[in-house]
């Protein structure tokens, strides 16, 4: 079967955006969707996409084993997630420094490990060093997470300035921890604010849940279970990596009174 | 080295990072006028395919500083080469730069008026053709594209920017600047010392303003009091007996 062949690089300039859960929700929405994923941590030296996935007790190699040719192939590196067979987990190395990873054996490897997959999520560290320039090098997508706090924001600024020198021309846009009755209140930036500084294309807006701090200390991705709001924002995002053309789901578009009323009563059919 | 000179542009192109080699072929091409060339054109320092670490770069950029020859723009295809460049405050060669560096040609001019002769068309050409004093024998660096967080755009020509100024971003001009968008960065004009500079911008939040060598401090919300509106629209700033002044230019009704 003919795979897609995509890398796409997760990133935000930021520290603490949401980058490593975004990561895992999305590759894990993507994998439901019966695609082909692999997620890449790539910050070295500082992993936690293993404990987002619930893996970390099943690590034996990383990334610069593979690099380093410590393991026959990138497959024997390679952690299934036993709760979606198509979602797997090259971790990276804890106790090395980002700079011990060269450049262009990270690009290798990716475009090694991209041809037998349909997606090559990295999470990408924060800072726009070492490990930026490896992440965003290697891949060919990239998808910029911020949050409505101007800091994020300038700092998302000046992540998409750095992949447009590098001519990645196709990065989207993911808000995360958007908070409904702030907004509301004009207590915090809009999502029309955040675009007209940005000004790249949106992929996707996450509202801020309790439920993700549960989900994230438990192991277990959102996306596992349909059951949660979360669930809809993260699996639309992947709906959309794949077909663009579909709509958002926009946590500020609730309907009219009558979706409301039926939403309120537990009417509304969750997708 | 090779030395190519183009329309109103003088191309560098370096194949080997030689300091040594770099500064003595320098040196050797001031003596038959490199500085003179330099100075009446934009400099394009074009370095191929060539990936250059943050230090090569430093070194590179600083002996020609050292010889007083400033690189406008870096012409680049290495991805990591690119990024340093921007970082280092140094624009890419791109076809969002756009250099009118002599003069502006329109090959038309638009007009609503379908009844107007040939000739009335020419007076109208004219007229646009001719710049204003105080513009004239000065060259202008249209750019049109936002200027990101991190990014700095510097030029010894007047600078049009076309798209906006990001809150981090920086726009520097020995000249004067002229923003058509929305300035939330640093616009530093007349720098270093150019009081005659002006700095117009159609719209803009948290700005901080330079001109010369003075900063400009002001009150956003208060002027918004003070014009009783939400948003200050069509804003110029001068130089004036060693304070910046701000006025807001109001629409004129016909």
């Amino acid at each position: 079967m003919e795979r897609l062949k995509r890398s796409i690089v997760v990133t935000s300039g930021k520290g603490g955006v949401g980058k490593t859960t975004i990561t895992a929700n999305i590759g894990a929405a993507l994998a439901n969707l019966n695609y082909q994923v692999v997620l890449v941590d790539a910050d070295v030296g500082l992993r936690n996409l293993d404990l987002v996935l619930g893996l970390e007790n099943r690590i034996v190699f990383d990334l610069l084993d593979v690099i380093e040719n410590r393991c026959r192939s990138y497959k024997q590196a390679l952690i299934k997630d036993k709760r979606i067979s198509n979602l797997f987990l090259l971790p990276a190395p804890q106790t090395k420094q980002k700079e011990d990873v060269p450049l262009d054996k990270f690009k290798e490897l990716i475009d090694e490990i991209k041809q037998d997959f349909d997606f090559v999520i990295i999470d990408c560290p924060a800072g726009i060093e070492h490990g930026f320039k490896m992440s965003a090098n290697a891949a060919n997508e990239a998808i910029v997470v911020t949050t409505p706090d101007l800091s994020s924001i300038r700092d998302a600024d000046r992540v998409i300035a750095n992949l447009e020198s590098m001519e990645k021309n196709s990065t989207k846009l993911i808000i995360n921890r958007m908070k409904k009755h702030m907004v509301k209140k004009s207590q915090m930036l809009s999502i029309e604010d955040i675009l007209e500084t940005l000004n790249i294309e949106l992929l996707g807006i996450v509202p801020d849940d309790e439920y993700i701090t549960i989900s994230t200390n438990n192991g277990e991705p959102v996306v596992l279970n349909k059951t949660k709001p979360l669930y809809k924002y993260f699996n639309n995002i992947a709906q959309r990596i794949v077909d663009f053309s579909i709509a958002i789901e926009n946590p500020f578009n609730e309907g009219n009174i009558f979706q409301k009323f039926a939403s309120l009563v537990g009417l509304r059919k969750t997708k | 080295m090779i030395l190519k000179q183009e329309k109103g542009k003088i191309i560098i192109k370096i194949e080997k990072i030689e300091e040594q080699e770099i500064k003595s072929k320098l040196q050797e091409l001031i003596i038959k006028g490199l500085k003179e060339i330099a100075n009446k054109n934009q400099v394009i320092l074009d370095l191929g395919d060539m990936g250059l670490n943050e230090s090569e770069f430093k070194t590179l950029i600083n002996t020609f500083d050292s010889l007083s020859i400033p690189i406008d723009l870096i012409r680049n295809t290495n991805p990591i080469t690119k990024m340093i460049s921007i970082n280092y405050g140094i624009p890419i060669d791109a076809p969002s730069v756009i250099n009118t560096h002599n003069k502006l040609n329109p090959r038309t001019i638009p007009t609503n008026n379908k009844n107007n002769t040939s000739n009335n068309n020419k007076k109208i050409e004219t007229s646009f053709l001719e710049p204003s004093k105080s513009t004239l024998n000065q060259d202008i660096l249209i750019h049109r594209k936002n200027i990101r967080s991190g990014s700095l755009l510097e030029s010894g020509k007047t600078i049009l920017l076309i798209g906006n100024v990001n809150p981090g971003a920086e726009i520097r001009s020995s000249q004067n600047i002229i923003v058509l968008g929305k300035l939330m960065g640093t616009a530093h004009a007349g720098y270093p010392n150019n009081n005659n500079s002006i700095i117009f911008t159609l719209k803009l939040k948290n700005p901080l303003i330079k001109i010369a060598n003075m900063v400009a401090e002001f009150d956003e919300n208060e002027i918004k009091k003070q014009i009783k509106s939400k948003e200050i629209s069509n804003i110029l700033f001068y130089h004036d007996n060693n304070l910046i002044r701000m006025e807001i230019i109001k629409e004129q009704k016909e």
